[in-house]
């Protein structure tokens, strides 16, 4: 269980104005604000909100990437430093290495996660993302698509209890971002996901949470959430999501 | 220690840094070499105008002189700068947090790192070291002396290198302070000349310096100059086994407080 107690994370951020001086006045900034949350075992959480929301920030809390400013994280009732082998993170396409291939890219991360039998695990993987004939390519030729799966594959290469995917289909054709739905819909493990896309939230999501300028302002499941807009027929997420995070 | 995340990490150093090998070996092999033909004609000129030693240096033992000294130069210099360069590639890369999430112990990172260099300096090592021997030939036990002496101050060197790379994934606009540290660390190891070559109030700094015991200690070897052995060593084994550890605590430190800016 990934449990969230008020968790603040401040930025302190020079004020823009004209020109170039030293000691601009500062203010802070609240890229979150007091999120409470808890996250059931086995649960995919979906985090929806519009750009600058807090939600890769949230994410990179979760993974031990970023220090909250107060507040914690604890996974199983254990802080993160205590569990990262337990964490698979996937940042859209980044954290792989283009310049070696994609099969030296998941060997190294499985040794550094000890992955036992990696050989069969990298195989396994290579199978179920569709990356086999390549494997022993350049990273740098892959298409965006490959690069994403390759990404997720590097994610899962130890296995972990928790995976947390920040834009996983972003800039992905539909067809290929149907597929990688497909696979983080089989995969039975506690998923925290951040998108724009509405239906792939509501496609994945066993609950949804809206946040706004740093503020997780709804939680609920998909169903509950349409509600909010009342009985009309045809409500898509996309229209809550407009009517929650109005400015 | 489990050896197999360092084996990891320098195999996967080694296939990015063969990516574009010629790069990778060329400036490795071409860089001392400069060093020694600069103060090569600089002594020539000395000795050609009548001079007969500077500070122990003869006309017969100057080349294994400078080539002792830009040996460890070289480990210093590629030391001394992996981590910067490594990580501001990783930063924009964005291949860095893919480690930093890993349960690895940075230490690990440190010698991987160290392991991986070692494709091209163990060429600098095997033609410097083969070329001092066969200027000025010594005994089997005292050349791995050398070698092992050499490893102790590069990994000292890595571990300051590590606190660097901190900084350069937190805040880029420290770094031009440390190309300048690093300029200044060079010019008080004496790797080029002796220290009776300098200004005595820049005694105190070079006899604190472990570059300067360990260029020092070896050419105590090499070549007989006088000096205190016992010394030296005082110097070269706590840099070799402090430095990692405090560049491994001050790393996690600043990442900790700091994060990553700049990307």
């Amino acid at each position: 269980m990934i449990q969230i107690k008020n968790l603040t994370k401040t930025y302190l951020i020079k004020k823009r104005d004209r020109g170039f001086s030293f000691g601009r006045p500062k203010r802070f900034f609240n890229a979150l604000d007091d999120i409470n949350l808890e996250i059931k075992e086995g649960e995919v959480f979906g985090l929806l909100g519009p750009n600058g929301a807090g939600k890769t920030t949230l994410i990179k809390i979760i993974s031990g990437l970023l220090q909250p400013t107060s507040g914690w994280v604890k996974i199983d009732n254990k802080p993160v430093e205590e569990v990262r082998g337990k964490i698979g993170l996937m940042l859209g396409y980044t954290m792989i290495y283009y310049r070696i291939t994609g099969y030296d890219n998941l060997e190294y991360f499985a040794r550094l996660y000890n992955v036992k039998n990696f050989k069969s695990r990298i195989k396994e993987l290579a199978e179920f993302l569709g990356l086999e004939n390549w494997l022993d390519e350049y990273v740098e030729h892959y298409s965006t698509g490959m690069k994403s799966k390759l990404a997720l594959a590097r994610a899962l290469i130890h296995n972990p209890d928790i995976l947390l995917l920040d834009e996983p289909t972003l800039g992905l054709d539909p067809h290929i971002a149907i597929d990688v739905r497909k696979k983080i819909k089989q995969m039975k493990k506690t998923i925290i996901l951040t998108t724009h896309y509405m239906e792939e939230a509501d496609q994945l999501s066993d609950r949804i949470g809206f946040l706004n300028q740093g503020k997780l302002i709804k939680v609920g499941t998909p169903q509950d959430l349409k509600q909010i807009m009342g009985r009309e027929k045809e409500i898509s997420l996309e229209d809550v999501f407009i009517k929650l995070t109005k400015v | 220690m489990n050896v197999t995340q360092i084996f990891a990490i320098a195999k996967k150093e080694i296939k990015l840094n063969f990516r574009f090998k010629w790069n990778y070996f060329g400036d490795a092999i071409l860089q001392p070499l400069r060093f020694v033909i600069l103060f090569s004609v600089v002594y020539s000129g000395f000795f050609l105008s009548g001079a007969k030693e500077i500070g122990g240096i003869t006309q017969t033992n100057f080349i294994s002189f400078l080539i002792l000294g830009s040996l460890v130069h070289t480990f210093f210099s590629f030391g001394f700068n992996i981590f910067k360069t490594k990580f501001i590639n990783e930063k924009y890369w964005q291949t860095i947090l893919s480690f930093l999430v890993a349960p690895v112990h940075r230490l690990k990172l440190v010698i991987g790192i160290g392991l991986s260099e070692l494709p091209r300096l163990g060429i600098i090592l095997v033609i410097f070291l083969g070329i001092a021997y066969l200027i000025t030939p010594i005994a089997f036990a005292k050349l791995l002396l050398v070698i092992l002496i050499i490893f102790l101050a590069f990994l000292g060197t890595l571990g300051v290198s590590l606190i660097i790379g901190a900084f350069s994934l937190a805040n880029e606009d420290t770094l031009f302070a440390f190309s300048y540290i690093y300029w200044g660390w060079t010019f008080l190891s004496c790797l080029y000349y002796p220290l009776s070559s300098l200004p005595r109030f820049l005694h105190l700094a070079v006899r604190i310096n472990p570059i300067y015991h360990c260029i020092e200690f070896i050419r105590e070897l090499w070549l007989g100059l006088s000096g205190t052995t016992a010394v030296h060593l005082c110097f070269i084994i706590p840099f070799a086994i402090l430095a990692p550890v405090i560049g491994v605590y001050l790393f996690n430190k600043i990442i900790k407080k700091i994060g990553i800016t700049g990307y």
